[in-house]
């Protein structure tokens, strides 16, 4: 580098240095005077109109000048007087948003506080309105019931009832994730789940494909995506047991694998244990399960097992979740749900709402005998898929 | 007093070196091999061999599917290899299982600023602000954001706060002085680069901006032997090679430049800028069919972000215009139905094309243009100085203007006739005293005579007019080795320290 070069970048920085930054904060001048976005939440996931909320604190709050809400660079709101909220529309489509909210005190000095929401992703959505499901239907001594039409079953979307398009008993070859805890705790089963996963892997039929995923603290694909039966037994009798649980960083994997693959899908997990040591959050993970059409059959071995977490992810998907006490149970369990995966209903209806903000939208499938139980996703998120066009606004 | 470990102490060291395990089977082997890749893709990445590093990493990835290092470096190789959407993808998955690593949302953004999602490139760095404040990293994405939507004015102002929150972070300046270089403040640039890879001399992107900016100001060696030393840094990376090529077409060392720009395209086989280059050598020679489709190649690929697509497509409608052109005006000299503004027009093509001896020989088909200006400049290019003397005589003879005299006095120092050429310069000065090529090109002429002195007085005079600019920086550094000025040395050195 020549050295007038260096003299003249020097200066510069030396010039640079001294500019103001916004993120640096004169503690001193704001001692007591702070402001703190209430709602949305960081990271949240936001659409449609929402209120934003803030708290200003001041020792004495008749000094706070206004608030300014604003949205990525824009001003949305001036506020100038408790409480401070404002209202804004952030549409249909599922964005980060940059939320600001700066509180002037009347001396001049100011305070701001940022959130920034979630952009959505949804590994499956509603493909031209059409609402797909896959129904499991059993009567009261458990057993799984064949045979019903299409008149005896009922769809209610947030408690209306809608129309059944397609129906016929499902028999299409289906994909399957097998998730296998071997955390160390699960050190003694190991044999029996071996012997029990075995089983289930040969139950599949040549057009049926699965992969194998074990986990304790970290999670490995052990066998992707095949019919090979050969294949799937190796991988599924070759695990060990070692280490903690990454329950939710194994579901998530799971459906991370299954993504983007047609036609029916399900994950059969089998666990021991709550999570101890997964990067994803329940949270996170359950709104994955909700998000997609991917059914969780969810086994707990044992007495130390979350039941009402494997509950929560099977039931909104249209699953189960079996409790065994012993692993030579299992066998059994992994049997049931070959059976369940051969005789479900496939059905189709045709959804009803018009408001694509990203709302929970409830289902409820019935049966017209009310002796016999019925279990279907509970529902979806009202999300268009990205690119579609808007609804036009008169049809809204 | 320290003691020595317990023999406890050493074996859960041991085991602790020896890593997980050794399982047996199938499970086992997909464990070691994942983290084998995962330390094979990071070391590729690393060394900018990003296309590597990016199947190493997808496989482990794939098999270690909640490791955020494998995730994290994957959107980083990615990114390198200008994947966004991927990137994107494997970022995400980075942060589910690191939400709070700035650098990672940080990656994200980039990836989603070269997608050309600004809204989204611009929560992710505001992510990492909050995390961790004034993070020059994030603001460098802020203001490179900013720049993307042509906000020149708050983009520079942010890159400014990125290199005030950290003056030893290079890619501030190399972001920095890369839009001064699209500005045309080339003697910015070149401060800004100079200060990045005097921060970071490995830094090879700042090293290749910097060559970049020394050939905008046609300091050709150092250009060269800039980007020489990021190619030696980052062999691996395509950009490096392509820029030498970029190069090498200002020299007009076509063949050589076609040679940077296949070493590129070995690496890259659609890199824009090499596609660019080599379509451009394609115009120069007239093969306008091979230049459409190495632009054609470069735009069919799906990795380009909007300014690259629109850029290449730009001069993807100039080359077929030109074309186009060129075929019309050619079939019409060939019929003998062109008219003498065809004939100017086709010598014009010529020119553009660095074809100056066929434009010579269009233009004098011209009756109107022999003797004319516009051939002098042409056989001036053409190296024909002493046809071009005679013209430039003339007309400077029949009408005295500066401009014309200076030309004449061009043309005599490219016949090596400096004492004439300073005589005539100064002649063109006496015209009008404010011509400031004049004066530096007499400022030249009495260099090369030796007249050192009398050359630094003419320099001198001549920056008292134009302070900014290729040429005035170039006269700076002949200045400084002519006629150093010491006590600015001096304060350069105290402000350093």
């Amino acid at each position: 580098m020549t050295r007038p070069a260096v003299r003249a970048a020097v200066g510069l920085v030396l010039l640079l240095a001294a500019a103001s930054t916004p993120f640096a904060q004169d503690v001193e001048r704001r001692k007591g005077f702070s402001i703190r976005i209430t709602y949305p939440a960081n990271q949240e996931v936001i659409f449609g109109k929402v209120k934003i909320t803030a708290e200003v604190e001041a020792p004495d709050p008749a000094e706070i000048d206004r608030v300014e809400f604003l949205v990525g660079d824009k001003v949305i709101f001036v506020d100038r007087q408790a409480p401070w909220e404002c209202f804004h529309d952030f549409g249909e489509e599922s964005k980060s948003w940059v939320i600001r909210a700066v509180a002037y005190h009347r001396e001049g000095i100011s305070v701001s506080d940022v959130v920034i929401t979630r952009k959505m992703s949804f590994g499956a959505f509603e493909k031209v309105n059409r609402v797909i499901l896959w129904v499991s239907v059993t009567d009261k001594q458990d057993r799984f019931v064949t045979g019903l039409d299409k008149d005896s079953f009922r769809v209610f979307e947030d408690g209306r009832q809608q129309q059944i398009i397609d129906f016929y008993p499902e028999d299409r070859p289906i994909t399957l994730a097998i998730v296998l805890d071997t955390s160390g705790s699960m050190l003694d089963n190991m044999d029996d789940v071996h012997a029990a996963a075995r089983s289930f892997v040969d139950t599949l039929r040549p057009e049926d494909q699965a992969l194998v995923i074990d986990f304790d603290d970290r999670v490995f694909l052990i066998q992707d995506r095949t019919p090979d039966k050969d294949a799937l037994t190796e991988a599924v009798t070759s695990t060990e047991a070692l280490g903690a649980t990454a329950l939710y960083d194994a579901l998530h994997a799971a459906y991370r694998k299954l993504r983007g693959i047609e036609g029916r899908k399900a994950i059969i997990l089998l666990s021991d244990g709550d999570d101890t040591s997964s990067q994803f959050s329940y949270k996170r993970v359950l709104e994955e399960a909700k998000a997609n059409e991917t059914i969780i059959y969810a086994i707990g071995l044992g007495t130390g097992v979350a039941k009402d977490v494997l509950r929560e992810f099977a039931e909104n998907t249209g699953g189960r979740a079996f409790f065994v006490k012993k692993a030579a149970e299992l066998t059994g369990v992994y049997q049931r749900i070959a059976e369940e995966l051969r005789r479900q209903y496939y059905l189709t209806y045709s959804t009803g709402i018009d408001t694509w903000d990203g709302h929970w939208v409830k289902i409820r499938v019935e049966n017209t005998d009310s002796n016999l139980a019925v279990r279907a996703r509970r529902g979806f998120f009202a999300v268009k898929p990205e690119g579609a066009q808007p609804a036009p606004a008169a049809a809204r | 007093m320290r003691r020595s470990p317990g023999p406890v102490v050493l074996l859960a060291l041991a085991a602790t070196l020896l890593g997980s395990p050794a399982l047996a089977g199938k499970a086992g082997e997909v464990r070691t091999r994942s983290f084998q890749l995962l330390n094979e893709g990071v070391a590729a990445y690393t060394h900018g061999d990003y296309a590597t590093a990016v199947d190493a990493l997808r496989e482990s990835a794939a098999m270690a599917l909640n490791s955020f290092r494998a995730y994290y470096y994957l959107g980083l190789a990615l990114n390198g290899d200008r994947r966004y959407a991927e990137a994107v993808d494997a970022l995400k998955i980075a942060l589910d299982l690191d939400p709070n690593h700035p650098q990672a949302l940080v990656a994200l953004g980039d990836a989603n600023l070269a997608l050309g999602d600004a809204d989204e490139a611009d929560a992710a760095y505001y992510r990492a602000l909050k995390i961790r404040p004034d993070f020059p990293q994030a603001l460098d994405g802020l203001a490179r954001s900013y720049d993307a939507r042509a906000e020149t004015d708050k983009a520079i102002e942010t890159f400014r706060r990125a290199i005030a929150s950290n003056a030893g972070y290079a890619e501030g300046y190399t972001h920095l002085g890369d839009v001064y270089l699209r500005l045309g403040r080339y003697d910015d640039a070149v401060k800004l680069l100079s200060e990045a890879v005097s921060i970071r001399p490995d830094y090879a992107p700042g090293l290749n901006r910097l060559a970049t900016a020394y050939d905008r100001l046609g300091l050709y060696d150092q250009a060269v032997a800039t980007i020489a030393e990021a190619i030696r840094l980052e062999p691996k990376n395509p950009d490096h090679p392509a820029t030498l090529g970029t190069i090498q077409v200002s020299l007009g060392l076509l063949a050589r430049a076609e040679a940077s720009f296949r070493t590129a395209l070995d690496l890259d086989p659609a890199h824009p800028e090499a596609r660019e280059g080599m379509a451009e050598i394609d115009r120069r020679r007239g093969d306008y069919a091979a230049a459409l489709e190495h632009l054609d190649a470069a735009l069919a690929d799906d990795r380009l972000n909007r300014h690259q697509r629109e850029h290449l497509q730009t001069v993807r409608d100039a080359v077929e215009a030109e074309k186009s052109r060129f075929e019309t005006l050619e079939a019409a000299v060939r019929d003998g139905t062109a008219n003498d503004t065809d004939r100017l027009d086709l010598a014009d093509l010529y020119a553009r094309r660095g074809l100056w001896d066929r434009a010579i020989e269009v233009e004098r088909a011209v009756p109107a243009a022999a003797g004319g200006e516009r051939l002098a400049y042409m056989l001036l290019r053409a190296g024909r100085s002493r046809d071009a003397l005679e013209i430039y005589t003339a007309l400077a003879d029949a009408t005295p203007r500066a401009d014309l005299r200076v030309n004449v006095g061009v043309a005599l120092a490219r016949l090596g006739r400096d004492e004439d050429a300073a005589a005539a310069f100064r002649r063109a000065l006496e015209i009008d005293a404010q011509d400031v090529r004049a004066r530096l090109y007499l400022g030249n002429a009495l260099l090369r005579l030796g007249r050192e002195a009398d050359a630094a007085a003419e320099y001198r005079r001549y920056l008292d007019k134009v302070s900014k600019g290729e040429d005035a920086e170039r006269v700076r550094q002949i200045l400084e080795r002519i006629a150093p000025a010491p006590a600015d040395a001096a304060s350069a050195t105290e402000t350093r320290s």
